[in-house]
């Protein structure tokens, strides 16, 4: 099974200001974002992961980050099969989001 | 616009001869929901583009990012709502940080007594008239002490401003078509300066001897996001003129609407929460602010079928946008009772990071004047419809409303 993402930049404002917006990739194309006190701006990303825009974003913003490199997401992988059930996209086009529900087998 | 083109859909729209009624105009503006301006200002009509740039993180606010350089301010600090982030979240934080939660969260509350004690007072002396202004005597008195009382200015100086936010406004309203307009403009820089001066004179006395209003607590703030004096003026200076440039209009746009629609004043009185959602409902059917025209692209956006290049300046139509079939099923009836609006869905408090900073004060604001007022007034009824209007194509409301009455009851 893929990871959720493999990366993560983030893309407005900064941590340390407590601030900011955090863009996750996978294989170069935007699957989620993270707001902490930044939460107007999250209809924007919103738009960007229906359209499976490019990672990591390249925009000029304001409140622009400082532009460093994404770095991986660590997120754990998922090698295994576990009980929990799994959404995987399926079709041709990303803007299709037909959804499918796989249990895994006990 | 030069004397040898037509006018275009905006010059009507800005045009004072549509101030009355300009429905019909943003309902064509709607059909090009994103639409390019001779001079190059891309107007945006529809609800949906219109939320989706208020979102967009390439929208700035800040003027001097226009390819054409914007319009300069005088020479004083930009305000927050002429700044983007990260200065923008700092000095509304700041601000906030004496208005509501978390540090001062019955701020408002606190003054309901006040507020309904100073609307009866105003109609109390309506007893023996057949006739009132609902804007003179009514709209511009109550929310002009409230802005006053809660920012620090003393009672006696508020006529000052008066004539200031006025001279503002005017000026506020011809940046569309500035040419021939200097003496205008003159004025405006003038009541600009005189009002910075006087807060700045205001914020000093405050720092020596503080209250709990706004304007001490920004100048007596030791902490990391503590302003400067020039920001504290400015600040003090939009929140002025916010104060009292919209909920005047909101509450003149309410009564004219109520008058027009009688049906709803029976529920108002005795529904004590309808004139909740009633509010609500005018600020989609009736915002006294009609549209936001300083925003610039930071770089190409696309949005529905256009591309607003880097450095145009944009304009945020959101009276069209409150009124967009797409959104709100029969967008031209006025109905508190809808399902589709009462969400707080309506642009009539903007959007996004400058989402009106006054919210909380002008509904609670509204909702008292309203409903009291139309609680008291016996057999209330418009005597000249459509009533005068203000000039400005932006703050859009009633110069005056006069209405006739056969008495007022006690409160």
């Amino acid at each position: 099974m893929p990871t959720i993402a493999d990366q993560v930049v983030v893309i407005q404002g900064s941590t340390d200001d407590r601030r900011f917006v955090a863009a996750y990739g996978l294989d170069g194309t935007i699957v989620a974002a993270v707001s902490f006190n930044a939460g107007r701006y999250l209809e924007y990303y919103e738009r960007q992961i229906q359209e499976a825009a490019a990672f990591p974003p390249v925009l000029d913003a304001v409140g622009q980050a400082t532009g460093d490199d994404p770095v991986p997401a660590a997120f754990p992988p998922q090698s295994e099969l576990t009980n929990r059930p799994t959404v995987v996209l399926t079709g041709h086009s990303p803007t299709e989001m037909r959804v499918e529900r796989k249990f895994p087998e006990e | 616009m030069t004397e040898t083109d037509a006018p275009t859909l905006m010059d009507q729209i800005t045009d004072e001869a549509a101030r009355a009624n300009p429905w019909p105009l943003f309902e064509q503006l709607r059909e090009t929901p994103v639409a390019r301006q001779p001079d190059g200002t891309y107007v945006v009509s529809g609800y949906a583009e219109i939320v989706a740039l208020l979102h967009d993180p390439r929208v700035s606010s800040d003027p001097t990012k226009r390819a054409d350089g914007g319009m300069t301010g005088g020479g004083i600090e930009p305000a927050f709502i002429n700044t983007d982030p990260p200065e923008h979240d700092t000095l509304r934080r700041e601000t906030t940080s004496f208005f509501g939660p978390p540090h001062r969260p019955d701020m408002v509350a606190k003054l309901e007594p006040w507020m309904h004690e100073t609307v009866n007072r105003l109609i109390d002396a309506f007893a023996d008239r057949e006739q009132i202004d609902v804007v003179d005597d009514f709209a511009y008195p109550f929310p002009v002490s409230a802005i006053c009382r809660i920012l620090g200015v003393p009672p006696e100086d508020e006529p000052k401003f008066h004539d200031w936010s006025g001279a503002l406004i005017v000026a506020l309203g011809l940046r569309m078509h500035p040419e021939g307009h200097q003496a205008a403009f003159q004025a405006a820089l003038k009541a600009n300066q005189e009002m910075t001066d006087y807060l700045g004179a205001l914020a000093e006395a405050h720092a020596k001897d503080p209250g709990d209003d706004i304007l001490s607590g920004l100048a007596t703030d030791k902490g990391p996001d503590a302003m400067h004096m020039e920001s504290i003026k400015s600040t003090a200076r939009l929140l002025l003129i916010a104060g009292h440039e919209t909920t005047v209009n909101l509450i003149s746009n309410g009564a004219l609407t109520l008058l027009r629609h009688p049906e709803h004043i029976e529920r108002v009185r005795n529904e004590p929460e309808y004139v909740i959602r009633l509010v609500e409902e005018l600020l989609r059917f009736e915002p006294p602010v009609q549209m936001i025209p300083n925003r610039t692209a930071l770089e190409d956006i696309a949005v529905g079928e256009t591309t607003i290049p880097a450095g145009a300046p944009i304009t945020l139509v959101h009276a069209a946008g409150n009124r967009d079939p797409h959104r709100f099923a029969d967008p031209a009836t006025f109905d508190p009772d809808r399902q589709d609006g009462i969400e707080g869905q309506h642009l009539g408090l903007g959007g996004g990071v400058h989402y009106c900073f006054g919210a909380p004060l002008a509904r609670l604001e509204v909702q008292i004047a309203l409903r009291t007022l139309f609680r008291r007034l016996d057999k209330p009824r418009l005597v000249q419809d459509p009533p005068p209007y203000r000039p400005s194509p932006i703050l859009r409301g009633p110069v005056h409303l006069p209405i006739a009455m056969d008495g007022v009851h006690p409160a």
